[in-house]
């Protein structure tokens, strides 16, 4: 790898910051999976937990923003070390967000009630759910371990995912026009299953923010884009609410 | 945002409160300095932390060299220069005629801008200062340079050629050797008085990563000329101008939230 | 437009040749004026060779000087000197250094250190026969007699302010930072003028000392109201004592063929001993510089 800094300070501190990073993106993986958990299982009580730690996580980002904010202050860091910080920057956001999301599945598994779930549906989630998880758990290893060809490997895993997510969002959808009484439960499992597949996203620009942090650059490839959902015709004129 | 503004606080608190409490060294109370007929320092209270790095920034002419060559009274080589206010080293005003002058540079140390190692070998360099305040056998006198070039992450580079002149070292092993002669004295106070302006940027990196392993040991006081210098290596900085203690703080606020306009400013390049 | 343009340029090309014209002839007057000093030293040089040479022999070194009609050499003059010149260094050095360390060191900005900073300047550039006239008074006429011992004591008021201001300006040179640096040491003064001063101008200062040598090993004036002449061996430095300066001026006075070779051998070894003594000085600075 490459050679220490003389300043032996300033590695301490980049990897005080990774590491740091590390760990909130396995207390934001955490949150995403119980949230999914508390959805599918109808678990009041853990739904509630996941959005009150929604708030350790805000904390956690304008911590370690500062931290990476206070490193180029000082630290004045240049080249590769520059562009390890303003991957930590991105990352730390990325998680942020994955944590918001989390959040609002967390809200939408009161609102819901999950008896009534149709069971492919839930195993459905449950498959899309895992494969988000997985990509973001890839996607922070890359990071952490600064493993280039890995995050280019990971990020392939989102095609999966979308496609997945499309096929989940037209079954629901076709559940919905045939049965009109379960629509609100309905219209919730849509959004949740938007937001995992925004997660995948989230953990998709991790894996190529782990990139830029070993290289210094984009990823060389646009990623195929295969979630079709927003491009279904019956639900674009109902549902496209985003 | 309110969250935001009340921990921003908080921490605000948190920070005079430590610097109130924190064990000073050094403490200055209306400390004013005078060339001939212009004041050069004005008034200025603050307190140096034990055992930490405090830099002093700001523009030329701003006083902070001059506030430094207080410490250890350097300026009373000079005529027409002269000091007033209290200097608290551990409590006690060195300011005071009846304060020994040598006894207070062998507690605080000096080192400068360019390096001056003297015309003898890089050995007789360091021992130097020592002969002249203890009788040491050989066996000892070798160990006390040994350990002062070694804190000086210097040994490595010299250890073979002890005897040779020092001029024949390179600029940045000189400045380390010009503080290995420096702590050979085992003082508590280290002053350095931009000690890397002179320097290329890897001697640079190296003397900066060994102020950051003296502060083990002594209590570091650096003026430098490069805020970013002063923002990598201190604990706390104070920013000088126009002979004034305009703000002294954590690095960390000094360079991300300062609280004063003119820092801003200084530290932003919008004047100086 | 393009008028102005020409104009403008034709402007800057009178100027330029101007100004090139200029610099041409500072050039040629500058250059002209330097083979006029050189023409006049390489003529005195060529005269002392030309004849110095011819004249120089062993028995220079291993005889008396003559009486008029006999054969010798310059043996006891060149002893003289070497011990009167010897002597005025011995005496005018430790002096010298001190008084220079006093002004650079202790009275640098104070007026007094002022004051004689500029009386040592006059002492420096005072005509050599008044103080020679000034060490008759002081000694000859007291003691009754001519000695070697006057002879040296006037020399050495020709050394002392040259070592004084060598040393002054030596220890003058360097930088304040050594000082500095080394008083931030909580090293005395004294220790430090000492152990790291003396050492960092070491080489300057035996420098002005040789100069100072070079200077009076051709002084005639002092030595003719002090040390006078002596043609056997002096006994005692009580006694007057021959020395190569007075004795070619005595000789080349003379209307002897035979004295005045012998006059023009020994000026032209002194000639030589000032030379040396200049290159030794220049290497020994030069030397001093590289080590900085």
């Amino acid at each position: 790898m490459t050679p220490p800094h003389i300043v032996k300070a300033f590695d301490q501190e980049l990897q005080t910051l990774t590491s740091s990073i590390g760990a909130m993106g396995d207390f934001a993986g955490a949150q995403f999976s119980d949230s999914v958990q508390a959805l599918l299982r109808g678990d009041l009580v853990l739904a509630q937990r996941v959005i009150d730690q929604d708030r350790q996580l805000d904390a956690l980002r304008r911590d370690l923003s500062a931290a990476a904010a206070s490193v180029i202050a000082r630290r004045q860091p240049m080249a590769t070390d520059l562009d390890e910080v303003l991957s930590d920057f991105r990352i730390v956001e990325e998680l942020e967000r994955i944590g918001d999301l989390a959040k609002n599945i967390a809200k939408r598994a009161t609102a819901v009630s999950s008896a009534n779930f149709p069971l492919e549906i839930v195993e459905m989630l449950e498959r899309l759910s895992a494969l988000a998880a997985a990509l973001l758990k890839g996607a922070l290893e890359t990071y952490v371990t600064r493993d280039a060809e890995q995050a280019i490997v990971v990020r392939q895993q989102d095609e999966e995912i979308d496609e997945l997510h499309t096929s989940i969002f037209r079954d629901i959808v076709s559940r919905m026009t045939a049965d009109q009484s379960q629509v609100i439960d309905f219209v919730h499992l849509l959004f949740c299953a938007k937001n995992i597949e925004r997660i995948g996203d989230h953990a998709t620009h991790i894996a190529e923010a782990a990139y830029f942090t070993v290289t210094g650059q984009r990823p060389p490839l646009e990623r195929r884009r295969l979630d079709q959902s927003s491009l279904t015709k019956s639900a674009d004129t109902v549902f496209n609410v985003e | 945002m309110n969250d935001l503004a009340a921990v921003k606080q908080k921490n605000v608190a948190a920070e005079a409160g430590s610097i109130a409490t924190a064990d000073a060294k050094i403490t200055a109370r209306n400390l004013n300095f005078y060339y001939g007929s212009s004041h050069a320092v004005k008034g200025v209270n603050l307190s140096i932390h034990n055992k930490r790095v405090t830099a002093l920034i700001g523009p030329s002419g701003c006083g902070k060299s001059t506030l430094l060559r207080i410490f250890n009274r350097m300026y009373a080589i000079y005529p027409k220069q002269r000091a007033d206010g209290e200097l608290l080293l551990d409590g006690v005003n060195v300011l005071d005629g009846n304060y020994s002058i040598n006894r207070l540079r062998t507690k605080v140390g000096m080192v400068f801008q360019k390096p001056v190692p003297f015309p003898m070998s890089i050995y007789d360099n360091v021992a130097y200062a020592i002969r002249h305040y203890e009788k040491l056998s050989r066996g000892e006198m070798d160990g006390r340079v040994e350990e002062a070039l070694r804190n000086a992450a210097l040994w490595d580079e010299v250890k073979n050629k002890l005897n040779q002149s020092a001029l024949g070292l390179s600029g940045g092993q000189q400045q380390r050797l010009c503080i290995a002669r420096a702590i050979a004295l085992k003082p508590e106070v280290l002053l350095l008085d931009e000690p890397t302006s002179a320097l290329d940027p890897i001697s640079t990196a190296k003397v900066e990563q060994l102020i950051g392993e003296l502060k083990t040991q002594y209590t570091v006081l650096i003026v430098t000329h490069n805020m970013q210098q002063a923002a990598r290596v201190s604990d706390t900085t104070g920013f000088m101008f126009m002979g004034e203690l305009i703000e002294f703080g954590a690095t960390e606020d000094m360079f991300t939230h300062p609280k004063n306009q003119k820092t801003t400013d200084y530290i932003t390049g919008r004047f100086g | 437009m393009n008028n102005a343009k020409a104009h403008l340029k034709s402007d800057n090309m009178s100027m330029w040749m101007r100004r090139q014209f200029t610099d041409y002839l500072a050039k040629v007057l500058g250059t002209a004026a330097t083979l006029f000093g050189l023409f006049w030293l390489a003529w005195i040089l060529w005269t002392t060779v030309s004849k110095g040479l011819p004249a120089l022999k062993w028995e220079l070194f291993t005889q008396m000087t003559p009486p008029p009609g006999a054969d010798g050499g310059l043996l006891n003059a060149f002893a003289g000197s070497i011990i009167m010149s010897g002597l005025a260094v011995l005496i005018g050095t430790p002096i010298g250094i001190a008084a220079g360390t006093y002004l650079s060191e202790y009275a640098r900005y104070s007026k007094f250190g002022a004051t004689i900073r500029f009386v040592n300047d006059i002492l420096l550039s005072a005509p050599s026969i008044v103080i020679g006239l000034f060490v008759y008074e002081l000694m000859v006429r007291q003691m009754g007699h001519f000695s070697a011992l006057a002879g040296a004591v006037a020399l050495s008021f020709i050394v002392l302010p040259v070592v004084v201001r060598t040393t002054d300006e030596m220890l003058q040179l360097i930088p304040s930072t050594m000082r500095e640096a080394a008083l931030a040491l909580g090293v005395p003064q004294w220790k430090v003028v000492r152990q790291v001063l003396y050492r960092a101008s070491m080489s300057g200062i035996v420098t002005g000392v040789l100069l100072a040598l070079a200077r009076i090993s051709g002084e005639t004036a002092p030595l003719l109201f002090t040390a006078l002449n002596n043609q056997y061996w002096a006994s005692s430095l009580l006694d007057p004592m021959a020395n190569v300066p007075v004795v070619i001026f005595q000789y080349a006075m003379s209307p002897y063929e035979f004295w005045h070779a012998l006059a023009w051998a020994g000026a032209f070894v002194v000639t030589m001993f000032v030379l040396l003594l200049g290159i030794a000085s220049r290497w020994l600075l030069l030397k001093g510089k590289n080590h900085e």
